[in-house]
């Protein structure tokens, strides 16, 4: 299978990882389950997108990792918010917020009516 | 964990790298287990799914930021081991190195005592080279004594006047042969 490629805009992907592992520590599985049951299933992420984006944001300490053990037992590899990852959340959120806002409303204007 | 820590423990990234990816994978097997598949082929299903893995490495290590650090190591060694598994090859190198470097130092240390080492004088910035430059009889650095003695005149305060060195055919007193000797003249101030 050819993995889909996302569809997400630049730096959208990011912004969707820093949220999930927000709500708690979490391996890079468990991530894309998280988006995809979340997004009802519009947001697939392969793992070719998704584990180079966890390795830049661990690299840019937006996330700390470290091994821990599942419920089942296994050694996995779980991400946790730093405190400039929350900061980064807070201010791309805002701005996506602002520009998803804004191409709705010009999406939503009634043509002809202007 | 700095770029030189992460350098360092290379090893221990790649595996932990593996681990993780492995771990993603295996959640996958259950899942293609309950449609029905045997063990073997779901975990063939799984690994399908996930892509690529080593193109999926190949990524996270980019990310990881050391990557030029390692690519130039491993260029090192690749280097390394040529020139060892070519010792000719690797002795030409070396002696045309040596020689283009010692070259270099030679001539830079002449051009470094002519040039920029300043003449072992007190005061070298009160020294000035005279020259004709308009005059059908030019000689370079040339002047008859009247001439010097006008410009002695000109200048006022004391100058002193020396000659380059100069070559002159000249019979000491006493030898037999004409011989060359070097000479300059000074003004006795």
């Amino acid at each position: 299978m050819a993995s889909p490629k996302s569809d997400l805009p630049q730096g959208t992907l990011d912004l969707l990882i820093l949220k999930t592992v927000a709500l708690g520590p979490v391996h890079g599985y468990a991530i894309a389950q998280r988006l995809q049951q979340i997004s009802r299933d519009v947001v697939q992420v392969p793992g070719g997108s998704l584990y180079p984006a966890l390795h830049r944001l661990e690299n840019r300490k937006l996330l700390s990792a470290e091994w821990r053990r599942t419920e089942t037992g296994r050694e996995a590899k779980f991400y946790r918010l730093t405190r400039r990852g929350r900061a980064h959340l807070n201010t791309g959120a805002a701005s996506w917020q602002r520009l998803s806002e804004a191409v709705a409303l010009i999406l939503g204007i009634a043509e002809g009516g202007v | 964990m700095n770029w030189f820590g992460r350098l360092l423990r290379r090893k221990q990234q790649e595996s932990h790298l593996d681990q993780e990816l492995r771990f993603h994978i295996e959640q996958r097997v259950p899942d293609f287990r309950r449609s029905g598949l045997d063990d073997a082929e779901a975990r063939r299903k799984a690994r399908q799914q996930f892509g690529g893995a080593d193109q999926v490495k190949e990524d996270c290590r980019d990310a990881r930021g050391t990557r030029w650090l390692e690519d130039l190591l491993q260029d090192l060694r690749y280097a390394a081991r040529g020139l060892w598994h070519h010792p000719g090859f690797a002795l030409v190198i070396v002696f045309s190195l040596a020689l283009s470097i010692g070259g270099n130092t030679a001539i830079f240390s002449v051009l470094n005592a002519v040039l920029c080492r300043s003449v072992p004088v007190v005061q070298p910035e009160q020294l000035y080279g005279l020259d004709i430059t308009e005059s059908k009889f030019r000689a370079p650095q040339r002047f008859s004594y009247p001439l010097f003695e006008q410009m002695r005149g000109a200048a006022g305060d004391g100058i002193a006047a020396m000659s380059r060195v100069a070559r002159m055919y000249s019979r000491l007193a006493g030898a037999c042969e004409q011989d060359i000797a070097r000479v300059q003249l000074g003004s006795g101030e």
